[in-house]
């Protein structure tokens, strides 16, 4: 078999916020990170780290400001298309249609990632039954509770079989038992050999899931590593230890966050 | 991965506009603004409106009135036919005056000399008022005393009652229509025919119906299609742009592999079908009611009005306007990030829309090849044009490609909008748009107080003595204000020096000479343009002038004196309060267009004078342009000083500002000024 490409890899990813008001913000400096295959791979820190922006990049959304990010060997800045053709983005807050049925919008964005229409029925069908959609499948989302959203929009996420995942707090403003529906699809996805890049700010979700954690504080990846490896290299038992004391020692050895230039 | 084969962009536009529609017929306020209200408006207008005429008229007729005739003397035929045309004219029950009454006050000429107040007990009045009794009205009729063979008719009724109104209009109309009827016929009998008859005039139109029709219906479709558009487009817009960015479902589709021309365009279309769909139906509608005789519409009646099916085709000719108005529609709501936001934008679209297409009210414009191009002005005057059957091949093509353009335009901006990241990065940022807000709020306390003060405690001191006064509110009043503005402006995240707010630093030098430079030329342009130009428009009147011309209060201080009073202080303690204190805060909450606006309206104001407003403002504007281009107040200070210097010494006659040197070639050095105004500013502390 030959070498495949990463599913994820950024090299000195920068975004600069040029705000007018506030001067020049660096939301993401030197950013490098890469995620393997079959690999969930969490993105930890405070708010304003600069999680969101990263994936964001990843997902195209954003354009990097400097530095590169690529997904399955092929660069956002190259080919924006081909990379939103492989990889499945899901947030917290990502919304539904409210006056379409779960099925409608699976048929829609289905249609949009240019399904053969006998392909996309089979595979609406299947997503129906795996993630339990089907008894609220032709009910319009306006009426969905929270929870039923959720996995609708999860569905969504999957529908194109994409072989990586980028979520961005996924379980913010969910419900615990949504939470763990969440937990357990993320979980599943390992199993299908999915690369899942996952940003949160919740420990417990990082510590049970993922198979690597990078810390990430203003912008800068502090430590990347198993949750063994971090443990070892800070000396510390509870990941809340671990994390404060990565800050700290970001802290003490890089001069404090510096005032942008104007 | 799955087996995708990659779609083509016509499929994803399609696949988006289904989407959207379908949406769109699923929202029932969306169908009922655009399907619902249009289908029905027309006929329940025209229905009501005519069931009320009705209504209106059945009433009348049915009324039953009492009419007293007081005829003895009329010649009997005219009696008769005036009694039967009475009759005929609806439910009247017609009674002869009692014999035993006394008609002769009917026929009293003598005015009551009364007032007012004493009217009832005018005797005349009271006989009269005797002799109408139960009865609606009365109606006497003699023969003249002047001549056997004429007649004179007298209607007695009260303006108070309903009834008696109607039986008076009735008579009059029935005397009216015999009056006419019994001069023709004397006129015929009279040798050689009516005398009056020797010059007869009248005015033929030789356009043909369709053509009368066609103009009249060209004047008034413009605007009532940009409407219809304007009125089934906005839901549709609000929903895919607006409504999509605050359900928080843009994020999603911006994943998927389609690009943002796609989304553009797919969305764009569903909004342009939707303001189409309302049209259509709404035509349809006002054509039926039209074609049932429910009202009069130029073209569009049965019979001799209507228009035949092809000249209605010229309505395709309008077709760009309403590509354009739905792109415009999209973009203004594209901008938008909350439904309630997008609905703010839809009040500029029609105004932008609808002016231009007035023109069509000119008759004497023509759709010439300079016309045609301009946006709606151009496609409204072509309609018009088309309906009234004129029709020109080159202008058409120019406006069909240059309205192509335009609307191509307006989506590529649309398109750049959708993933633009100020809207997107928008979510992260929601603490420092609290923070904005304070400081907007901030600036705008401080330049209302300061506004205020300046009325009622400057405007005390310098009643007590002018000189005095106006030394205290510039070098104590407006420090303080500065001071004050200072001390509260909120703490953002990143604090502000003291000197960066106030923007103190140094300007550059080529900044502060490059505004010196614009000194000769501003005056000129207050002495020479402006003032003639208010004359004409807001004249000042004489009073005020006189109240205001503070010169003729201190033309006893020497020269020296005066400038530092009236150029020197007002340069630095106003910029300081206005471009120091007030345009510092408003800058850290505004886009810098509005927070120059903000300032200069608030500078304006401060003058105290609704005549001096506009030239304060602007000079406000002008001070705040510089100050924000070269991050210092000092060039707004020298150019308010000098102004200030020159407009003073002018007017009190102590610098001449006719044909001096400065005064001829002073304002050729704005260009040079200018010029180094545009030079990079310094780089910022």
């Amino acid at each position: 078999m030959t070498m495949q490409p990463l599913p994820i890899r950024t090299t000195n990813l920068c975004k600069t916020f040029d705000d007018p008001k506030r001067g020049v913000v660096h939301a993401v400096r030197d950013l490098n990170l890469e995620c393997k295959e079959g690999e969930i791979f969490g993105l930890l820190g405070p708010n304003g780290a600069g999680k969101t922006t990263t994936l964001r990049m990843l997902s195209t959304i954003l354009a990097p400001t400097s530095g590169e990010a690529e997904v399955g060997g092929v660069r956002v800045s190259d080919d924006p298309l081909e990379v939103r053709r492989r990889l499945g983005f899901l947030s917290g807050t990502t919304g539904l249609y409210p006056r379409l049925t779960a099925r409608e919008i699976l048929e829609y964005f289905g249609r949009l990632h240019g399904l053969d229409e006998a392909h996309l029925q089979a595979r609406v069908e299947e997503l129906l039954d795996t993630f339990t959609i089907r008894p609220f499948a032709d009910g319009r989302c306006e009426s969905l509770s929270t929870g039923q959203r959720q996995r609708v929009s999860i569905a969504r996420a999957v529908l194109h079989d994409p072989p990586v995942l980028i979520l961005d707090e996924p379980t913010t403003g969910l419900d615990i038992l949504a939470a763990s529906d969440m937990i357990d699809f993320i979980q599943s996805r390992k199993e299908a050999g999915t690369c899942v890049l996952f940003s949160t700010h919740i420990l417990s979700e990082a510590e049970r899931l993922c198979d690597r954690i990078g810390v990430i504080d203003q912008g800068r990846l502090l430590a990347v590593g198993s949750l063994e490896e971090l443990r070892v290299q800070t000396g510390k038992e509870w990941l809340e230890d671990v994390f404060r004391a990565l800050v700290e020692q970001a802290g003490s050895e890089a001069p404090a966050d510096i005032p942008p230039a104007n | 991965m799955s087996p995708t084969s990659t779609s083509s962009p016509g499929q994803q536009t399609w696949t988006l506009w289904r989407c959207e529609m379908r949406q769109l017929l699923r929202d029932r306020r969306a169908l009922f603004a655009g399907v619902l209200l249009p289908a029905l408006l027309y006929p329940l207008l025209f229905w009501s409106q005519g069931k009320l005429e009705n209504v209106a008229e059945g009433i009348m007729a049915e009324q039953e009135l009492t009419l007293i005739l007081a005829l003895e003397d009329v010649d009997a035929d005219l009696s008769a036919e005036l009694r039967a045309g009475l009759e005929a004219s609806g439910n009247v029950t017609l009674e002869d005056l009692a014999a035993d009454r006394d008609a002769s006050s009917l026929w009293d000429t003598q005015e009551p000399a009364s007032t007012p107040g004493d009217s009832q007990a005018d005797p005349l009045t009271l006989a009269r008022l005797e002799l109408l009794g139960e009865s609606h009205a009365l109606l006497a009729g003699r023969r003249s005393t002047i001549k056997e063979d004429r007649h004179e008719f007298r209607v007695f009724f009260n303006v108070q009652s309903d009834e008696s109104r109607t039986a008076r209009g009735r008579s009059r109309d029935v005397l009216r229509e015999l009056a006419a009827r019994t001069r023709k016929a004397r006129l015929d009998a009279l040798p050689g025919g009516d005398p009056g008859a020797h010059l007869s005039f009248e005015s033929v139109d030789v356009a043909s119906d369709e053509d009368k029709s066609g103009a009249g219906l060209g004047r008034m479709l413009p605007l009532f299609s940009l409407l219809m558009i304007l009125t089934g487009g906005a839901f549709a817009a609000l929903g895919a742009f607006a409504g999509e960015r605050e359900g928080k479902t843009l994020e999603t589709l911006l994943v998927q592999p389609v690009p943002a021309r796609v989304v553009a365009l797919g969305k764009y279309g569903a909004v342009l079908c939707a303001g189409l769909a309302t049209l259509l139906i709404n035509l349809i509608s006002l054509g039926i009611c039209a074609s049932r005789g429910l009202v009069e519409m130029p073209g569009l009646s049965e019979g001799s009005a209507g228009l035949p099916p092809s000249r209605l085709l010229a309505g395709l000719l309008f077709l760009p306007a309403c590509t354009l108005v739905a792109a415009l529609l999209s973009l203004f709501c594209g901008r938008a990030r909350t439904y309630r936001e997008g609905q703010f934008t839809l009040f500029p679209v029609m105004l932008i829309s609808i002016v231009p297409s007035l023109v069509v009210l000119r008759p004497d414009l023509e759709a010439s090849l300079l016309l045609c191009v301009v946006p709606f002005a151009g496609p409204a005057l072509i309609l018009r044009d088309g309906l009234a059957g004129q029709f020109a091949i080159l202008p058409t093509l120019l406006m069909f490609a240059s309205h192509g353009l335009w609307t191509w335009l307006v989506l590529e901006r649309l398109k750049n909008l959708l993933d633009s990241e100020r809207t997107l990065s928008s979510t992260d940022l929601t603490a420092e748009a609290g923070q904005r807000g304070l400081s907007a709020g901030h600036g705008k306390t401080w330049a209302f107080v300061g506004v205020l003060s300046l009325y009622l405690i400057g405007s005390r001191l310098q009643q007590w003595d002018l000189a005095w006064g106006l030394a205290l509110t510039l070098w104590g009043l407006l420090p303080v204000l500065t001071a004050l503005a200072l001390k509260t402006r909120p703490t953002p995240t990143r604090p502000v020096a003291v000197k960066r707010f106030l923007s103190l630093s140094l300007p550059s030098g080529a900044h502060a000479l490059g505004a010196v430079l614009l000194i000769p030329a501003l005056a000129k342009l207050m002495v020479e343009v402006y003032l003639p130009f208010q004359s004409r428009i807001l004249p000042i009147p004489q009073s005020v002038l006189e109240n205001e011309t503070l010169g003729l209060a201190l033309t006893h201080l020497s020269t020296p004196t005066l400038i530092f009073l009236m150029a020197i202080s007002p340069a630095i303690c106003e910029e300081l309060f206005f471009r120091g204190a007030i345009l510092g805060s408003l800058r850290r909450g505004l886009t810098p267009m509005r927070a120059l606006l903000w300032q200069a309206l608030f500078f304006g104001a401060a003058h105290a004078s609704l005549y001096r407003i506009l030239p304060t403002a602007g000079l406000g504007l002008l001070l705040g342009a510089l100050t924000l281009r070269s991050a210092s107040i000092l060039p707004a200070v020298l150019v308010h000083a000098g102004y200030n210097a020159v407009v003073v010494l002018a007017g009190l006659e102590r610098l001449s500002t006719d044909g001096t040197w400065l005064s001829t070639w002073g304002p050729w050095l704005a260009l040079p000024g200018l010029a180094l105004l545009a030079l990079p500013a310094r780089k910022r502390d």
